[in-house]
């Protein structure tokens, strides 16, 4: 039994709607993905824009909820439940959605206020000087404004409340994103001695490869709301078995590693209208014509390795027409 | 070509920007050299002046914005900061055409990319200019179905093809500098890809020079011939592409390096500095590397570091380089 698990969860939007409002096409951001994460394991989510692995993000924490499928977080259905106690969400700009007039303490001890907590205020302020150390930051700052902080600092407060709900599981959605990189290096440092000292478990959202293989001990491959890959973080970047996945791997421009073959051809199609087959077919260097037709089922390519492709690595046997990303 | 000298000089550059608090230092003595048909990337954090380089090569910054204090900017032989507006016209689109980093506010939201590109031909050969030759240039950025792409406006377009529009624009009046100032930073991976192969594409046919800035030393290895490493207003380091990431020299790029996670590496801490990096008007006295510097010595508080060649075309601003411990 995992601390979380994701079941075949399916978020779709209505789009384009016609002369009485009613949708004539759905956005399917999210469409049949299974993923569960262990007490203490960090699992890597990796995607280009639109690929709606924030839109998972949100699903899992309740801020949405699913067209279809299930979310069960310590064994509870919490499907658009949103501030379930122990699941917390932060994100590239976290402290962008609070008041800009709260204090650093006001912003921190926020998750105690909204589940009716009360304590005296020297506890409290010790509390919030607590949580403050444990993310870098001097108790000095719990007085200053979202404003006075840089972009890292920001990001660490941001860290800092959600810590005092004391997570079991936290979303990281593009968390280093938007940081210079040697601030970036200081908060990835900061959320893996977090993760260390308190055995919480993370899903850590990311368009960065390598910043995802560095934190994630699994990951997961996302493309046009499927998952198309899974297994150890370490195992995928270096040998990865979708042909999208390695085309990402490539693609990554790291100093001193030489250029991967030719860039990927064209970009994503729209989630309002994905291709028939696999999804990716249409990009694809080593599409066949059944790539076109039949959508690959989602199997075990080799022990803890999960793939959703025809083609790549050891052959398909029983090729069924059923949905990428379900098992 | 005529001249002889560089493209592009930077010689001793200072630029002060008006603020409502005074004049306010952001770039403090450049030096920097651009060779017809080579190609330089500037790298450095937020705030490091990289961007403001860029801008002052034709000048962009208004009278009113900013104003050199000392030495000056000379392109195609040109003092732009001496120059008049004609002339300055005259440089800026024939001479040095600009990509920015949103190619969404490059670009007029109500005209077709088609006539932005017609414009852009005109603009510096006001008579000959085609259609056909419109839909050349499209085709030669790698638009798919370029007749059709010209008839449509930006927003319907992608990001990644939104970007390849904006260099198509500022190519068309073969500029002899390309100024592409984070052209890839809102892309994603594999269309950052795209569109760096494309710009290697174009340098090796066009023969033009680019100025690139970037914030990814991956990306600057990738593409350019040199790379100079801005910190705090100051070149702190310059050298060739090929070498110098892979034995850099000044401390600051040497943490820069060892703060990016790389696939593959051992997990583990990664190298991060301490702090982040100053804002203009609190740059530290001194080198301004040395609060956060893991080497620095009781006379880098002090002392400015002056500029230390120590390798055909490869030099920075640390006296104590790199020592018996090259990263």
């Amino acid at each position: 039994m995992s601390l979380l698990e994701v079941h075949d969860v399916r978020m779709h939007y209505p789009a384009s709607p016609d002369a009485w409002g009613r949708p004539r096409a759905w956005l399917r951001a999210v469409d049949g993905v299974s993923l569960s994460i262990a007490e203490g394991e960090v699992v890597g989510l990796v995607g280009e824009s639109g690929c709606g692995k924030s839109t998972l993000g949100r699903v899992i924490t309740g801020l949405e909820r699913p067209t279809a499928g299930t979310v069960r977080f310590g064994g509870r259905d919490v499907a658009g439940r949103a501030g379930t106690p122990g699941l917390q969400l932060v994100f590239q700009d976290s402290l962008g959605s609070m008041d800009p007039r709260w204090t650093a303490a006001e912003i921190v001890s926020e998750p105690w206020r909204a589940r009716g907590r009360r304590m005296a205020r020297g506890e409290l302020r010790r509390k919030v000087a607590g949580l403050l150390s444990d993310v870098g930051l001097e108790a000095a700052a719990m007085d200053r404004y979202p404003h006075e902080f840089s972009g890292g600092q920001r990001q660490r407060i941001g860290l800092a409340r959600a810590l005092a709900d004391e997570p079991r599981l936290l979303v990281c959605d593009e968390v280093v994103s938007a940081l210079d990189v040697s601030v970036q290096a200081q908060v990835v440092n900061l959320l893996m001695r977090l993760r260390r000292e308190r055995g919480m478990a993370m899903l850590f959202i990311s368009h960065d490869l390598a910043v995802v293989e560095h934190v994630s001990a699994r990951m997961a491959v996302m493309y046009l709301g499927r998952i198309i890959e899974e297994g150890r973080a370490r195992e995928v970047c270096a040998r990865p078995l979708h042909p999208y996945t390695a085309a990402l791997v490539s693609a990554v421009p790291e100093p001193g590693r030489a250029r991967g073959g030719p860039a990927l051809q064209g970009e994503p199609p729209s989630p309002l209208s994905p291709p028939p087959g696999c999804t990716f077919h249409l990009r694809c260097p080593i599409a066949t014509t059944r790539c076109g037709a039949v959508s690959p089922s989602w199997r075990e390519a080799s022990p803890g390795r999960w793939v959703a492709c025809h083609e790549a690595g050891p052959t398909d046997p029983g090729v069924q027409a059923s949905p990428a990303g379900t098992r | 070509m005529s001249m002889g000298g560089p493209l592009v000089e930077f010689e001793g550059f200072t630029l002060e920007l008006r603020t409502e608090q005074g004049p306010l230092r952001v770039l403090d003595g450049v030096d920097l050299r651009i060779d017809e048909g080579e190609v330089l990337a500037l790298v450095g954090e937020s705030g490091s002046g990289k961007t403001l380089c860029a801008q002052s090569v034709t000048r962009l910054l208004g009278d009113d914005r900013a104003r050199c204090t000392r030495g000056g900017v000379r392109l195609a032989g040109v003092d732009v900061f001496k120059a008049d507006e004609r002339a300055l016209r005259r440089l800026r689109g024939a001479t040095a055409g600009h990509v920015f980093q949103e190619p969404a506010a490059a670009l007029n939201p109500v005209m077709r990319v088609g006539d932005q590109v017609l414009e852009s031909l005109r603009l510096h050969r006001p008579t000959e200019a085609t259609r056909a030759e419109v839909v050349r240039w499209l085709a030669r950025v790698g638009i798919p179905a370029p007749e059709h792409r010209a008839r449509q406006y930006p927003h319907e377009l992608s990001g990644g093809l939104q970007q390849r529009v904006a260099i198509a624009i500022a190519l068309a009046p073969r500029p002899r500098l390309l100024v592409a100032d984070e052209p890839t930073t809102a892309l994603d991976v594999t269309v950052q890809a795209q569109v760096l192969e494309l710009l290697r594409e174009l340098r090796r046919e066009v023969g033009m020079a680019i100025l690139l800035v970037t914030h990814n030393l991956g990306v600057a290895e990738s593409i350019a011939d040199r790379i100079a490493v801005l910190y705090a207003g100051q070149v702190v380091e310059e050298g060739s592409a090929a070498s110098m990431l892979s034995n850099p020299s000044h401390p600051y790029t040497r943490a820069l390096v060892a703060a990016i996670p790389r696939m593959g590496h051992a997990r583990g801490e990664l190298a991060s500095v301490p702090g982040g990096v100053p804002a203009p008007g609190s740059w530290p006295g001194g080198c301004r590397f040395h609060p956060r510097c893991p080497v620095a010595r009781p006379s880098c508080a002090m002392e400015t570091p002056p500029w230390t060649a120590f390798a055909a075309g490869h030099g920075s601003r640390c006296p104590y380089p790199a020592g018996g411990d090259r990263a």
